[in-house]
């Protein structure tokens, strides 16, 4: 198997990608009355619980999208599964566990984009739009996180909040040795950050589309 | 495994790391034509072999990997090809666990169905098709699970007509549908995207609408009459592949028959409205002429309307005509400082008093009097002229005031006796009592005889009166005359060198001793009441006669034709106008 990397696409990719998330980029771009305070949770009292959480919806599904385009420029017939496995049963889908396996998993890929941005910064003729994109995503996560948290406090009550993260880490970076090419490492996080930003999204959407109690998400 | 980058030639790089590019490029170039050669022959190979054809959830809960069989028919076992797959876990990538698909499905040939107990949603899975021994590999795939949804068609496929265009040739309808019940929508569990094909039945290229997220959508100028095939797929939103095409709709709109019959009654509309208005624009032809062509008027004078001269009101035009019609001209006057004088009857009779009689007797011996125009005076001052029809004229006995001087005068001329103004009685001894007669009213008289010599004899009043007794006609006229006029006569008395009145006439008349002027004197009439004492003379009748002019000595020279008859029989059948003969009646009495 191998990785190619697709850049073929050059201008108009990148016009259709900004007409994509222009709609989303507004809402984004906009950021929550969350004063963050260090070493502390933010509270964010002065927008509602609805708007909150379609603003953190919008998050995830920008952010799926940039991912999903970052890995349309690696062109791949790879058949391994590099990414960490979570075997779920989806019958048991409460508030609580959907919200925090959202925060999870968004803690869980931070720190592995930085990672990322640093790797695609050592190239030389590394693709600019890659560049960017990853940037931009490992920027929104942030801001995700932030309102994942600010949610959980609304919608849970729950205090403070201790992330268990990392058990089921990524992938372990000198767990493959025979990775040699940092391009397949790349296309390997990519591809995997795309499938958990879908994860993401989808929970969210299951948590809004509970919150009222006829399923009007239709 | 090859992973290498394509990338363009960046110009803002160095030349010295174009070379290496370039190498690199050339090695992944010589790559990619190994491998596409590679993957070339697969195909062909994978046609003669069993291999996967694809794996595919329709709910992002459960999947399913069919496979094909392949032209060999050794393999018609349907335990011929088995599949295995397994789930990478990251830190043990080299152990295999491969597990041995847990249903293979009972509907369908060559296809493994995993359930939602052995679906992994956000897994990676490998899958490959084995041959029975598990000796020979046909065919692995691996994919995420969620990257391999393809929802299941929608259902309730429903269209409903919006309108029709009034040509009748194109109409609009409203589709909708209902999203597969499979998706899990309404719990947001997908979110869909729905793509809507038609065409016609002649054609079979589909046209396809831009993907809406909603279960409507409008189509906007289908054809009548032609048979139209919808069809709807989805796709999961942010998924790869869209599922499976619903069951077409077909829709058939007959165009509209009553269509024609539209369009031919407006033509018969529009023609009746224009031979109504045809019909009213004759009839009323006149007046529509008058509208649009209104007649010149003709020239005119301005201020004079033709009306008037035909009603005769002469007033208004002569106002128009004489200067503005808001201006009397009575009013209007250039002499604002004549007034209207009213018309006095006493002024009149004095002016007339102040006569002097010797200057009458005595004209032509005195110049002491004051000429007879000053009788005579202009009596239009102050009056508006009579010529003005609106003022009354008073009667006046101006015009006539002229007769008695010229009477005087003739009186002057018979009494040609000279005398003094004090004493004009005796230009009177020759016996002519001159009369004057003074009167407000007019008075008529009578030439009674005209003598030889030349002199005319008047008749007084009451005589003519007197013979006009027997015309009972004139019996009114008298008494009303008599009633109506006083007149004096003033006689003049030679003896007394006094004026006498006429009363006294009788009683003096008997001493003049004159001759034959007396005579005439003497024929005065005695006075009314003394005319009912005695019987009145016979008065010989009057005579007519024409003046012809007057002599040096300003007597009246008569024409001598007219023979100075005694008297005049009247016939007393014929009716005489106030006692005077008119030219009808001259010829009917002789003499």
């Amino acid at each position: 198997m191998h990785i190619l990397l697709q850049l073929e696409k050059p201008i108009i990719q990148r016009g259709v990608w900004g007409l994509l998330l222009w709609p989303y980029i507004l809402t984004v771009s906009m950021p929550l009355d969350c004063k963050e305070e260090p070493g502390s949770l933010t509270r964010c009292p002065s927008i509602s619980q609805e708007k909150l959480l379609d603003r953190v919806i919008h998050h995830a599904e920008l952010i799926y999208r940039v991912s999903e385009e970052s890995c349309s420029l690696f062109v791949s017939n790879s058949k391994i599964n590099l990414c960490s496995f979570t075997f779920l049963i989806i019958s048991v889908l409460q508030d609580k566990w959907l919200l925090h396996s959202v925060l999870m998993l968004v803690q869980s890929w931070i720190e592995p984009l930085v990672y990322l941005q640093t790797t695609l910064d050592h190239y030389d003729h590394a693709p600019e739009m890659l560049v960017n994109k990853t940037k931009w995503v490992s920027e929104k996560l942030v801001s995700l996180e932030q309102g994942v948290v600010a949610l959980i406090k609304k919608m849970l009550d729950e205090g403070t909040f201790t992330t268990t993260y990392n058990e089921q880490g990524l992938f372990q970076y000198d767990t493959l040795p025979d990775m040699l090419e940092s391009v397949m490492r790349d296309y390997t996080l990519l591809s995997c950050f795309k499938k958990d930003a879908h994860k993401m999204e989808t929970f969210l959407k299951l948590l809004k589309c509970r919150q009222a109690d006829k399923y009007n998400c239709a | 495994m090859l992973v290498s980058f394509q990338q363009p030639l960046n110009q803002s790089k160095t030349l010295h790391t174009m070379a290496p590019t370039l190498t690199m490029l050339l090695f992944v170039l010589h790559i990619l034509t190994a491998s596409v050669l590679q993957s070339a022959s697969e195909p062909v190979l994978s046609d003669r072999r069993p291999h996967l054809t694809g794996c595919s959830s329709p709910d992002m809960m459960t999947f399913h990997c069919r496979w094909n069989v392949g032209p060999f028919q050794n393999l018609s076992d349907p335990r011929a090809l088995r599949l295995f797959y397994f789930i990478n876990v990251p830190p043990h990538l080299s152990s295999k666990n491969w597990s041995e698909c847990p249903h293979y499905s009972n509907e369908t040939p060559n296809e493994c169905f995993f359930d939602q107990n052995h679906t992994s949603i956000w897994t990676y899975y490998n899958v490959q098709l084995r041959s029975r021994d598990e000796t020979i590999l046909y065919d692995e795939k691996g994919f995420f699970v969620n990257d391999i949804v393809q929802p299941d068609p929608p259902v309730s496929l429903n269209w409903m007509l919006l309108n029709v265009s009034l040509t009748g040739i194109h109409y609009d309808i409203l589709l909708s549908w209902k999203p597969p019940p499979s998706s899990g929508v309404e719990t947001g569990w997908m979110k869909l995207q729905y793509e809507v094909q038609h065409r016609d039945n002649s054609s079979s290229v589909w046209e396809m609408v831009d993907p809406v997220l909603s279960t409507r959508c409008s189509l906007y100028g289908l054809q009548t009459n032609i048979n139209h095939e919808i069809r709807v797929r989805c796709k999961m939103l942010g998924g790869k592949e869209f599922g499976e095409f619903s069951k077409s709709v077909f829709i058939h709109i007959p165009s509209k028959v009553s269509r024609f019959p539209v369009v031919a009654l407006l033509i018969f509309g529009a023609l009746c409205l224009v031979g109504i208005l045809m019909l009213v624009i004759i009839s009323q032809q006149e007046k529509w002429m008058v509208i649009l062509l209104p007649p010149v008027p003709g020239p005119k004078i301005k201020g004079i309307d033709s009306e008037l001269l035909k009603s005769g009101k002469l007033r208004e035009l002569t106002s128009i005509l004489g200067g503005p019609p808001d201006l009397r001209p009575e009013l209007y006057n250039s002499d604002p400082w004549m007034e209207f004088i009213d018309l006095d009857i006493e002024e009149q009779s004095d002016r007339v008093t102040e006569l002097d009689t010797d200057c009458l007797m005595n004209h032509h011996l005195t110049s002491n009097c004051s000429p007879l125009s000053l009788v005579f005076r202009d009596d239009d001052s102050g009056h508006a002229s009579c010529c003005d029809p609106d003022l009354p004229c008073d009667r006046e006995p101006s015009p006539f005031l002229p007769l008695f001087p010229n009477l005087a005068l003739s009186q002057e001329t018979l009494c040609a006796a000279t005398s003094e103004p004090s004493s004009p009685i005796q230009s009177c001894n020759s016996g002519e009592l001159p009369s004057f007669v003074t009167d407000r009213d007019t008075l008529y008289t009578q030439v009674s005889e005209v003598r030889s010599s030349g002199k005319v004899l008047l008749l007084p009043e009451e005589q003519t009166e007197g013979e006009k007794m027997p015309s009972k006609e004139k019996e009114d006229e008298i008494v009303v005359e008599k009633e109506k006029k006083e007149f004096q006569l003033l006689v003049m008395n030679a003896d007394h060198r006094d004026y006498t009145s006429e009363l006294n006439a009788g009683k003096t008349s008997p001493e003049l001793s004159t001759g034959d002027l007396t005579e005439p004197c003497k024929t005065f009439p005695s006075p009314p009441y003394e005319s009912n004492t005695t019987s009145p003379p016979p008065i010989p009748a009057p005579v007519y006669t024409v003046v012809e002019g007057v002599d040096r000595q300003n007597s009246l020279l008569l024409s001598p034709n007219s023979a100075p008859a005694p008297h005049l029989i009247i016939p007393k059948n014929m009716p005489t106008p106030d006692g005077y003969l008119t030219a009808n009646l001259l010829g009917s009495i002789t003499p």
